[in-house]
Formats: structure tokens, C-alpha cells, sequence
């Protein structure tokens, strides 16, 4: 569905930010982008997005790439959900739901019944029917958030790239907005910048760690987040737990 | 309850009270001329087609003016900016000044229209070559427009010291917008203009509110911000220069109406574009009534006028809060 092929990236001539990447996305991943501060997560999602293009090797849909797919369609192929600021203007939440159906409305007709059906239904999976109206750029970080989310929902894309969407969310949220991704019904590869290892460890259905520009390690968690890895990559002790349901525990340590 | 109707009614009711305003604008002045008189010896009332040429010059005026606001507001994602934030004020001033000073004038009727025309595309054109730097982004488009109008207030000074009284008298008219002067030869073109400009915008409506995201969201979500940035510049400034080129520099509709529209309508370009042209042109021809008929004897410069009304509305549209406000 989407394919780095010995991805990489420089913003400065022989400073590689990412490099050698390979990694492939599939229907129905669910995979955390994982590593410390400036290893590379959101310049890998930019270059997955076809925002920037790579120096060396090729993101590839079919066999076509990314960054030269024209806009609409490649918009109705990749959701994403950026560290984005407030919008200047006073544009509702519904304003901004729509707007992820932007790619898919006819320039000179009005949305259509089902754009409507679809905006509200991500309305109500992100929680923001009584925010509904209200302009978003009176909204705190965590409800725009949400509404940013949402937006990616009702895009409808195959293939969803979030950059850290849980960062300004309450522990109730990000867990809904966590496991509501989870259960998508069409099932699009989701690939997420996170730094939160636990939730990170309890949803994710696969995790791709990075280590200054590389990926380190990509796999399920219970392979993925061992005590070593977790070492080499963030410098600090882990110990591994389980809860009464099985789920992942990570407890971290400073060395 | 008006409000939830004026909502409602997005097209049809400014609609209705445009052409309210332009029937009182017809028959109002130094002189009533009631509809009856509209007709005289098988003709047109020589003050009806005065008037005429007015109205219609109000109404392409200030429906340009608000359109061209409300794409700059959106594009430079500032709701500050207006019509001649990127320094198309200060240049078509200075090409007007020139004019004058230079005698033009006794050349030709279209001189101070053309040279100010002129001027504006120049400074337009130098922000848009100074900031291809920054990859026409919107930071350096915004910078260059303020350091443009910074030197061209200078200059502007500078050549003002050099002027006549009886120029400078000119000079200051132009400034603060006259619709006495407009020419029905240039008219007509800036018409076609507007409304070719209104339906091309119609159509990218849905890219302005992406793009008004920012650059990084808008290409997210299918639009080529780069691309779409200068063309929309490039629409909103021959707006904002035609203008100048029919009427001087009218300050304020450009910023007051978008505000007042989108209080009133919301943010969406779709539904707001036809609107904010019919608001806009309904402003300026009242505004223009106004300055006709509050001294009979002597007429009020419109861009005293605009402004005056224009920031009391604008407090007022402020001081009432919206019920989530709170």
C-alpha cells in the first residue's frame, strides 16, 4: 500500500536525517513509530506523506511515487494528522471535519448527503458533537486534537499517518482515540508517531523503533519492546510487566 | 432573531438590500430625483446617468475591495491584512503623485488612473520577486509587502515636498477615494474583471479555506499551497489595483466587510464569496449616498466615510458576543 525503499533524507548536505529507511505499510496495520527526540519519526512521516521528496531511494504506492501522485488523489490516499496550530480563522469544528473531505468534493456543488453522514459520524467517534459549532481556534490543544482526528476520519484514505495525535489528549481520550483507531471498519494502515511507550505497547499491533534515522527494530510489541532494545534506543533501564489482561506494562528506569 | 434570519438568507436578503441601496443611491443626492423623473424627453436623466456610473462604480468597487480582503485574510492566514497589505497602496500613491506633479494630467485623462495602476503592479511585482527567496512563502510575502509600503511612504513624502498646492489638493482627493471622477471607459473593463475574478474564486473557494490551514495542512489535504498562494495573490491584487486605478485608495471596506461577513456567516469561502461582494458593494454605495447628501453643498471624501462607519460597525459587531463567547 505504501513503501520506503531505501529511504533517506538530509536537511543539511551530509547530515542524513533519515537514512536507509525501508518499511512497508499494509491494510489494517496498526503500527506506533517509536525513538527518542530527533531520530528522524517526523521527517520519515513528511517523506511517507509525499510532503518532502527523498534524496536517496523512493516512496512507492503501486509503483508510483508518492511525491509525485497529483494532490487530490494522493489526498484521497493518505490522511494525515500534523502538530498543527490553531487556524486563523474562525472556522467551526464541522468547517474543519468537512475540510477532510476536501479531496473528494465537486468545486461547484455543495457536500453531498453522504459527505454530511460521513462528517458526523467522525463528529461522534472524536466525541465533539456539543463542540460541533464552535470555532476551533477557541479550543484547547487537546479538543483540537480531536477535531484534527476527526478530519482524518472522514477523509476516508487507505493509508493514515498521525504525528504524536495524543500528545495534548487526557488519559481518557487518548485511550478512545487509541482503541476507536484500532477498530476503523475499512481497515486503512495507520502509522503514528508516539512518545508514550505504554500506550504505544498496549495498542499498537506493530511498532517500527528508530535509532538516529534508521529503523532499529519492527515487529510486534512483545518483540519489539524488550529490555535491550529499549536500552540501545532511549539510554534507559526498562523492565518488562504484564497486567491482569496480559496487556504490556513497560516500567522505565534511569540508568 | 434578525441575525438567525441574515444567516439564513446568505444571498437573497443582501441581495435585496444592494438593490435597495442602489434605487436610493439613484435618487438620492444634492438633488431627490424620485423614479418618475428617471426619464426625460425620451432619454435618460442626464443626473440619472451620473448617478448611474456611481452607483455601478460603488458596487464594483466595494464588492472588489471585500472579495479581495477576504482572499488576502485567508491566504496570508492574518485577519489584519486587507486589499493593500502588500504595499499596492503605497506604490499606486506614488505612481498617482507622480502624475501629477509631472503635469500628466494635461497629457492625458487616463494619466493619474494608468500611472497609479502602474505603480501598484510594480511594487506588486518587486514583493513577488523579493520573495521568491522565501519560496513566495506567506511570511516573506507579508514582509516584503510591509517593507514595500514603508519605502513607498517615503518616497511618497518625499515627492509630496516637491508639490504645488493646487497638486496637492489632487493628490489628497486621490488618496482618500473619489467616485466623483470614475470613467465610464475604464469602468466597464474593471467590471468584467470583478466578475470573472468572483467566479474564478467561486470555483477554488473550497482550496481557500484549506489553504487558509497553512501550507503544511493544505498540501495534506490535496491542495499545491506554493501554486495556489501566488495565484490567489495575484487575483486579490489586480482587484485591489483596479480599484485604485477607477476610484484612488477607499481604505477600510477591505478589512471591515470580510470580519462583518464572516461574524455574520461563518468562515466558509463557499458560501461567503457572493455574499461578501454583494456587502461590500452595498457599503460602499451607501457610503457613498452618505457622503452626497450630509452636506449638500460639499461632498465628503468616500474613504473618510468608510472608515467612519466602518470602524463604528466593526465595535459594535465586536462588542456583541457570540452565546459561546463566554
Amino acid at each position: 500500500m505504501l513503501e520506503c525503499r531505501q529511504v533517506s533524507y538530509a536537511y543539511e548536505p551530509g547530515r542524513n536525517v533519515v537514512s536507509g529507511v525501508e518499511l512497508a505499510l499494509t491494510a489494517g496495520d496498526f503500527a506506533m513509530l517509536l525513538g527518542p527526540n530527533g531520530c528522524g519519526k517526523s521527517t520519515l512521516l513528511k517523506l511517507l506523506a509525499g510532503l518532502l521528496a527523498p534524496q536517496t531511494g523512493q516512496v512507492l504506492t503501486g509503483s508510483r511515487p508518492v511525491n509525485r501522485l497529483p494532490h487530490r488523489e494522493r489526498a484521497r490516499m493518505i490522511a494525515v494528522v500534523s502538530q498543527s496550530q490553531a487556524p486563523a480563522l474562525d472556522f467551526t469544528v464541522r468547517d474543519m471535519v468537512m475540510m477532510g473531505r476536501h479531496a473528494r468534493l465537486s468545486r461547484m456543488s455543495p457536500p453531498t448527503p453522504e459527505d454530511h453522514r460521513l462528517v458526523n459520524e467522525a463528529i461522534g467517534l472524536l466525541d465533539l458533537v456539543e463542540l460541533s459549532q464552535r470555532p476551533c481556534n477557541r479550543l484547547s490543544g487537546g479538543e483540537r486534537q480531536r477535531v484534527a482526528i476527526a478530519a482524518a476520519v472522514a477523509q476516508q484514505a487507505q493509508v493514515m499517518l498521525l504525528d504524536e495525535p495524543t500528545s495534548a489528549l487526557d488519559p481518557a481520550h487518548a485511550i478512545s482515540v487509541m482503541a476507536l483507531l484500532r477498530e476503523l471498519p475499512k481497515r486503512p494502515a495507520i502509522l503514528m508517531v508516539c512518545h508514550d511507550i505504554q500506550l504505544a505497547a498496549r495498542y499498537a499491533k506493530r511498532i517500527v523503533l528508530m535509532k538516529q534515522g534508521s529503523v532499529y527494530a519492527d515487529g510486534n510489541p512483545e518483540e519489539v519492546m524488550t529490555p535491550a532494545n529499549i536500552e540501545r534506543v532511549y539510554g534507559c533501564n526498562a523492565q518488562i510487566l504484564r497486567d491482569d489482561h496480559g496487556a504490556l506494562c513497560i516500567a522505565l528506569q534511569q540508568k | 432573531m434578525v441575525i438567525t434570519l441574515l444567516r439564513r438568507s446568505y444571498v437573497l436578503l443582501p441581495l435585496v438590500a444592494v438593490i435597495a441601496l442602489a434605487l436610493l443611491g439613484l435618487c438620492g443626492g444634492s438633488r431627490w430625483l424620485s423614479p418618475s423623473e428617471f426619464r426625460l424627453d425620451g432619454g435618460l436623466h442626464p443626473v440619472l446617468e451620473l448617478r448611474l456610473v456611481r452607483v455601478t462604480a460603488a458596487l464594483v468597487i466595494g464588492g472588489a475591495l471585500a472579495l479581495s480582503g477576504m482572499v488576502f485574510q485567508a491566504t496570508l492566514r492574518n485577519p489584519l491584512a486587507e486589499p493593500f497589505t502588500l504595499g499596492l497602496s503605497g506604490g499606486a500613491a506614488v505612481g498617482a503623485t507622480l502624475a501629477y506633479i509631472l503635469g500628466l494630467r494635461a497629457l492625458s485623462l487616463y494619466a493619474v488612473p494608468f500611472a497609479a495602476l502602474a505603480g501598484a503592479l510594480i511594487v506588486l511585482g518587486l514583493v513577488l520577486l523579493v520573495s521568491r527567496g522565501g519560496n513566495w512563502g506567506v511570511e516573506s510575502l507579508l514582509l516584503s509587502g510591509v517593507i514595500a509600503g514603508t519605502i513607498c511612504s517615503s518616497l511618497l513624502m518625499f515627492l509630496l515636498s516637491f508639490a504645488q498646492q493646487s497638486e496637492l489638493a489632487g493628490v489628497t482627493w486621490w488618496m482618500l477615494g473619489d467616485l466623483q471622477g470614475v470613467d465610464p471607459d475604464l469602468l466597464w473593463p474593471v467590471a468584467g474583471y470583478t466578475a470573472i475574478a468572483l467566479i474564478v474564486l467561486r470555483v477554488l473557494a473550497g482550496d481557500l479555506n484549506v489553504l487558509s490551514l497553512g501550507d503544511e495542512e493544505a498540501f495534506y489535504l490535496g491542495v499545491n499551497p506554493r501554486r495556489l498562494v501566488m495565484f490567489m495573490i495575484l487575483i486579490a491584487s489586480l482587484l485591489a489595483a483596479s480599484t485604485v486605478c477607477l476610484a484612488g485608495i477607499i481604505s477600510f471596506c477591505g478589512l471591515i466587510i470580510p470580519h462583518i461577513v464572516r461574524r455574520l456567516y461563518g468562515c466558509d469561502h463557499r458560501r461567503i464569496l457572493f455574499t461578501g461582494f454583494l456587502w461590500g458593494g452595498g457599503f460602499l454605495i451607501l457610503c457613498d449616498l452618505l457622503s452626497r447628501v450630509i452636506f449638500r453643498e460639499r461632498e465628503i471624501p468616500i474613504g473618510v466615510l468608510t472608515s467612519l462607519l466602518g470602524g463604528v460597525v466593526f465595535l459594535m459587531i465586536l462588542k456583541r458576543r457570540r452565546p459561546h463567547d463566554a
